[in-house]
């Protein structure tokens, strides 16, 4: 009975209930949109670190990543390109020379890190050639090609078809100088990368190192997606024990602690909004109490005794919240897929972001699994919310409640 | 009109548990809106804070085009009347000569490129606190002279306290700066692109090795007021000319910084318009139960012959009360909790802190006590409730007398 009566009470003042089931949606909306966002901001990262970066596992003799020494190299490696390749799961391998240097142009000089690639299987697994900005990804016909990120040819005051002078040890250990021509600019988010990464042709740089040919710094693998990484580390490892073997989240911890903080800071937002969401129920709920203050002194009066009034109360919070939260859950679903499709331009601030490898276009996306675990919380806060309001309401002394205001 | 504000006032506090509901969400709405704000806000400045120490200062001043082309040969000679001029304005708190450029360094078989700077070592450590940063051997002393190296360039050449580097660059007017060093310290920051790119030596071995006798390449300026940071530079501006120098900020400086902060903030601003929306919700409905509430009260009102334009500028003006009360509790309430966190801010756990630290910043979210803040956030509550308010003015705009009374 009391159920039918809370029910009834719901939709006999309509506007007030639409008032209380509007904000509980909002509320839901605020936390999912804002959890959504923050969480399409750390996956754009990652995905982009694994397409333009490491690929999804990374393969180098131990110490390699300590020094980038050239000695320190994956003997045959063409080879366990072709093991590696014949692994189920795996879409791209490509292997590169890596090592530390300085470029020059006549006016100024910078700290780079060159990357001797083979530009046929490179684009198999890293996308750079997407983002190149002016010019080609590489050019057969023009020898010693190299392509630089745009902050570098800003900084050095170099553009296409500029010759730059790269000073560099070789093989054996000496310094050697060789010449370089511009002839594509890209233009990664992280401004960092653009700064330092030089991409050259493996032959080129062999040539000019002295470097072995059949050998390689590292060796980058894609693969069809990122929840097989862990399994195919183990597999790949197992077969080459010698050689060092890391996930992209090994080699840039930067990523983990990335989404580490933003879940940090987004939980603490969230926390904010449903503080907000929960007194905007209280203050609701104990007007509505108040309003209703004749009422309640009535059926207090004619013999509904307090528990029932208690349960009354909670009952019809619990179906404010529980349609507040279809409604936010739907409105959420639908925004989120919307966006996670169109996306929020930030551009008018797309500087700041891209700085810290993020796209100016942020793509809300959501795990299916969270919809639920939100309007659960905000029905719990709901409930909890209603408990003072409810308590307020069996407070009432019938006799002057019924005497009205 | 005295009169309206009294009946606005009296009507205020004939239903004290009412007003009191309304006056909790408002006050809420600044609360929340402060306190998101101010975390924001002071991660950032401690973020400049950090990251200016450790790098440029706020405000650096070079030779004009040194920034373009960073070479010795772009560097100024040192003179009094500037160092005067600059120890005289107030908001300028430590002034840090040095000169850096861009060397090859190397030891056995390995060379790197590394980023020299002669510094003045006093107050270089009274800049950044260099000095507790050393790992291994000593900081510059009266009686030891040599350089300091990041432990990223110590293991990477393999070198440690006492052993020889060599040094190869240009100096002053092209000269080939060539040089062996011994390393007396090593030294550990939080960010690791200083650790593997940074050599210190005392600033007249600088001079020393690239000829360039009593020369700096820049004057940092640490500022005691970084909020005033525009004023500075435009006084320091007016007093060199900008015809032979340039007078730089950090936003200019470290792109990277900026771009980050700015990056940071346009989530954040997201946030902030989310809680908004969520807040103003609270209060349109807090104000929509109100005028449910009042239905009867208004009927007779204008019944006995009200004008229902005064009418609605006595519920304007009870909003306005109701409005002005809350913030200002608001504001009165938010502030020691602000000042707690300012003072004992939130320390960041986990992995989260490895972030900060390798972006060179202390793991912590204090609180910022901008007054910018607590004016905008005001302001902006002020506006939610009074758009708020537009809902119980179409009502009594238009309600029917008979159909209120009945009820």
């Amino acid at each position: 009975m009391i159920v039918n009566i809370a029910w009834r009470n719901v939709w006999r003042n309509k506007l007030r209930s639409f008032v209380v089931i509007a904000a509980i949606a909002l509320g839901l909306w605020g936390g999912i949109f804002s959890y959504a966002f923050m969480q399409g901001m750390s996956d754009q990262q990652i995905n982009s670190t694994i397409h333009t970066e490491t690929g999804h596992i990374q393969v180098n003799q131990p110490k390699f990543l300590l020094n980038y020494d050239l000695q320190t190299n994956i003997k045959n490696s063409v080879n366990i390109e072709k093991t590696i390749r014949s692994f189920s799961g795996v879409k791209g391998v490509t292997s590169s020379i890596q090592l530390t240097a300085m470029a020059s142009t006549a006016v100024t000089s910078f700290g780079i890190k060159i990357n001797g690639i083979d530009p046929e299987s490179f684009k198999t697994v890293n996308e750079l050639n997407k983002y190149i900005i002016k010019g080609n990804f590489f050019d057969e016909k023009i020898p010693n090609s190299a392509i630089i990120g745009q902050q570098l040819a800003e900084k050095l005051h170099a553009d296409l078809h500029s010759r730059i002078v790269i000073t560099l040890q070789s093989y054996t250990g000496e310094i050697t100088y060789f010449a370089f021509k511009v002839v594509g600019i890209y233009k990664l988010q992280n401004s960092e990368y653009n700064e330092q990464m030089v991409f050259v042709k493996k032959k080129d740089l062999q040539n000019a190192i002295g470097f072995p040919n059949g050998n390689a710094s590292v060796i980058n693998i894609l693969l069809a997606n990122n929840e097989i990484t862990d399994s195919l580390e183990r597999q790949i490892q197992a077969k080459f024990p010698n050689l060092q073997v890391q996930t992209w989240l090994e080699l840039s911890p930067m990523m983990q602690v990335m989404s580490g903080t933003l879940n940090q800071m987004s939980m603490i937002f969230v926390f904010i909004i449903l503080l907000a969401l929960a007194f905007g129920i209280i203050n609701t709920m104990l007007m509505a109490v108040m309003d209703r203050t004749r009422e309640i002194g009535m059926l207090l009066s004619i013999g509904m005794n307090q528990k029932k009034v208690f349960s009354m109360i909670v009952l019809e919070t619990l179906f404010l919240s529980l349609s507040g939260s279809i409604v936010g859950l739907i409105i959420s679903i639908i925004t989120v897929y919307y966006f996670g499709i169109h996306g929020i331009d930030l551009s008018f601030i797309s500087e700041g972001i891209n700085a810290i490898g993020f796209s100016s276009h942020v793509y809300p996306v959501l795990d299916i699994g969270f919809y639920p675990k939100f309007a659960f919380m905000v029905i719990v806060i709901a409930l909890i919310s209603s408990l003072l309001p409810a308590r307020r309401a069996i407070k009432l002394n019938p006799a002057e409640a019924v005497r009205g205001e | 009109m005295k009169q309206y504000f009294k009946l606005a006032w009296r009507n205020l506090w004939r239903n004290k548990r009412r007003t009191f509901i309304t006056l909790a969400s408002v006050l809420l709405a600044v609360l929340l809106s402060i306190c998101m704000r101010s975390m924001q806000k002071g991660t950032y400045a401690n973020m400049i804070g950090n990251a200016v120490r450790f790098s440029t200062g706020y405000i650096q001043i070079h030779a004009k085009g040194y920034w373009d082309k960073p070479t010795v040969n772009n560097s100024f000679e040192n003179n009094d009347k500037l160092i005067n001029a600059l120890t005289k304005n107030d908001n300028i708190s430590l002034i840090i000569p040095r000169l850096e450029t861009f060397v090859l360094a190397s030891s056995g078989e390995h060379t790197k490129g590394v980023q020299i700077i002669g510094i003045d070592p006093e107050k270089e450590n009274q800049m950044n606190g260099i000095s507790k940063k050393i790992k291994q051997g000593s900081y510059f002393s009266k009686e030891v002279d040599g350089i300091i190296i990041g432990d990223g360039i110590a293991n990477y050449l393999e070198l440690s306290v006492g052993d020889t580097m060599v040094i190869l660059g240009q100096g002053f007017q092209g000269i080939t700066a060539a040089g062996q060093f011994p390393v007396i310290g090593i030294f550990h920051f939080p960010d690791d692109r200083m650790n593997n790119a940074l050599v210190y030596l005392s600033i007249h071995s600088a001079q020393n090795l690239f000829a360039a006798p009593d020369r700096f390449t820049s004057i940092s300026l640490m500022l005691n007021k970084p909020r005033q940071i525009e004023e500075t530079k435009k006084n320091l501006e007016n007093l060199l000319g900008t015809s032979n120098w340039e007078v730089m900020e950090w936003q200019t400086m470290n792109k990277a910084l900026t771009q980050e902060i700015n990056g940071d903030n346009a989530g954040g601003i997201i946030m902030l318009v989310i809680l908004y929306v969520v807040i103003a919700f609270g209060v349109f409905g807090t104000i929509l139960m109100m005028t449910m509430e009042r239905r009867k009260e208004f009927a007779v009102m204008v019944a006995i012959g009200m004008n229902r334009f005064r009418l609605i500028l006595i519920l304007l003006l009870e909003t306005f009360f109701i409005g002005i009360i809350g913030i200002l509790s608001g504001l009165i309430i938010s502030f020691p909790i602000l000042v707690y966190f300012n003072l004992n801010p939130v320390k960041i756990t986990g992995t989260a802190a490895q972030m900060f630290e390798q972006f060179g910043i202390e793991p912590i979210m204090p609180a910022s006590l901008d007054p910018q803040i607590f004016i905008n956030q005001g302001i902006t509550v002020m506006i939610i409730s009074l758009v708020a308010s537009i809902y119980p003015l179409i009502y009594v705009k238009r309600f029917k007398i008979l159909d209120a009374l009945k009820q």
